[in-house]
C-alpha cells in the first residue's frame, strides 16, 4: 500500500556489470547468481587458466567422504553435507555458520577430459580442477538490442 | 549471559594501535574478514567455532589478554589461480575479537583446526559450574 520512498535506478555502469554477469552465467548455464546466502551456498569461484577450469569452493567443517562430484555430460553437480557439531545439552548463543546439505549444479561450456578431473578437498577448500580439450562447445551469443 | 561477543571493525584495530602504541602486530594480517562463528555453552565450557577455509594449522593465533579478550588471527594460506571468471568469495586473512566472562579457565583453553573450521573450548571455572545439591532424606 505505501509507496517506496526511494526508486532504484541503475546507473549506466550497473546495467553493463548485470550484462556482464549475466553473460558469464548464461555461458555457465543454471549458475545462479547470489550475493550472500540463498543460492550461493556453498560460496564458489571459477578460474580459468587457459588449459584448464578451476573452481573453488569454501566448505569449512564438511567431512570429504559427504561430498559428491557429479559429471553428466557436461552437467558438473557438486552435493555435500555440513553436519552441525554436537555438544549435547548446549545452549546456542550465536549461529553465524550454514549447516545441512546442499547442492550447486551448472553446465560447462567447455569440453572437458572427463578422466582427467581431479578435486582435492584441503583446510576448507575444495579445488576442482578440469582440463579443457581443446574444442569448444558453440558460444552463446547473447543479442544487445 | 556468558560472553559480550565484540565484532571488531576493520578500521578499530589500526586505530587502537596508533592509540595505545602497542606491539601488537595487527598490521601483518592487513585487510581482514570477520569469520562465520557459532558460540555454544555448556554447563562445563563455552565453545566457539570459527569458518577459516584456507587456514592451516601453522596460520592461527589465538590470545586473551589480561582486559579477557580473546583475540583470533589466522592467515590464509590458500593459492588462489589466476583469470578469476566468477566470484562469490574472497581470499583474505581473518580476524575477530570476543570479551570474555570472568567465569572462563583461560589457561586450560583447548584449541583444534579440523575441515578449516577452528574450535575453541573455554571450561569454567570449577567454583562457577552449577552444583548438584543433595536432597537429604
Amino acid at each position: 500500500m505505501a509507496e517506496p520512498d526511494w526508486t532504484f535506478s541503475p546507473t549506466a555502469f550497473e546495467r553493463e556489470f548485470e550484462r556482464l554477469r549475466r553473460q558469464i552465467t548464461d555461458a555457465f548455464g543454471g549458475l545462479s547468481l547470489s550475493s550472500g546466502f540463498g543460492g550461493g551456498f556453498p560460496a564458489l569461484n571459477i578460474y580459468d587458466q587457459g588449459e584448464e577450469i578451476c573452481i573453488a569452493l569454501q566448505v569449512p567443517g564438511v567431512a570429504k567422504d559427504s561430498l559428491n562430484l557429479e559429471m553428466r555430460e557436461s552437467n558438473l553437480t557438486i552435493t555435500g553435507r555440513r553436519e552441525a557439531p554436537d555438544y549435547g545439552n548446549a545452549d546456542i548463543l550465536r549461529e553465524e555458520s550454514l549447516y545441512g546439505e546442499f547442492r550447486r549444479s551448472f553446465r560447462l561450456p567447455f569440453k572437458i577430459k572427463q578422466d582427467s578431473i581431479q578435486a582435492e578437498c584441503k583446510n576448507g577448500i575444495l579445488m576442482i580442477r578440469m582440463p579443457k580439450t581443446g574444442e569448444s562447445r558453440p558460444r552463446h551469443i547473447a543479442i544487445n538490442a | 549471559m556468558a560472553t559480550e561477543v565484540e565484532k571488531q571493525k576493520r578500521r578499530e584495530p589500526s586505530k587502537k594501535q596508533e592509540a595505545a602504541g602497542n606491539a601488537e602486530n595487527l598490521s601483518e594480517i592487513g585487510r581482514s574478514f570477520l569469520p562465520d562463528t557459532g558460540i555454544r555453552e555448556t554447563e562445563e565450557a563455552l565453545i566457539l567455532q570459527l569458518d577459516l577455509p584456507g587456514v592451516d594449522k601453522g596460520g592461527v593465533s589465538i590470545e586473551v589478554d589480561e582486559t579477557n579478550t580473546l583475540r583470533i588471527k589466522a592467515k590464509n594460506s590458500f593459492q588462489e589461480p589466476e583469470n578469476n571468471l566468477f566470484r562469490e568469495f574472497e581470499i583474505g586473512n581473518y580476524f575477530r575479537s570476543f570479551r570474555l566472562g570472568e567465569e572462563f579457565d583461560k589457561d586450560n583453553m583447548i584449541a583444534k583446526l579440523e575441515l578449516g573450521v577452528l574450535e575453541i573450548t573455554l571450561p569454567k571455572k570449577e567454583e562457577v559450574k552449577p552444583r548438584r545439591i543433595a536432597i537429604q532424606a
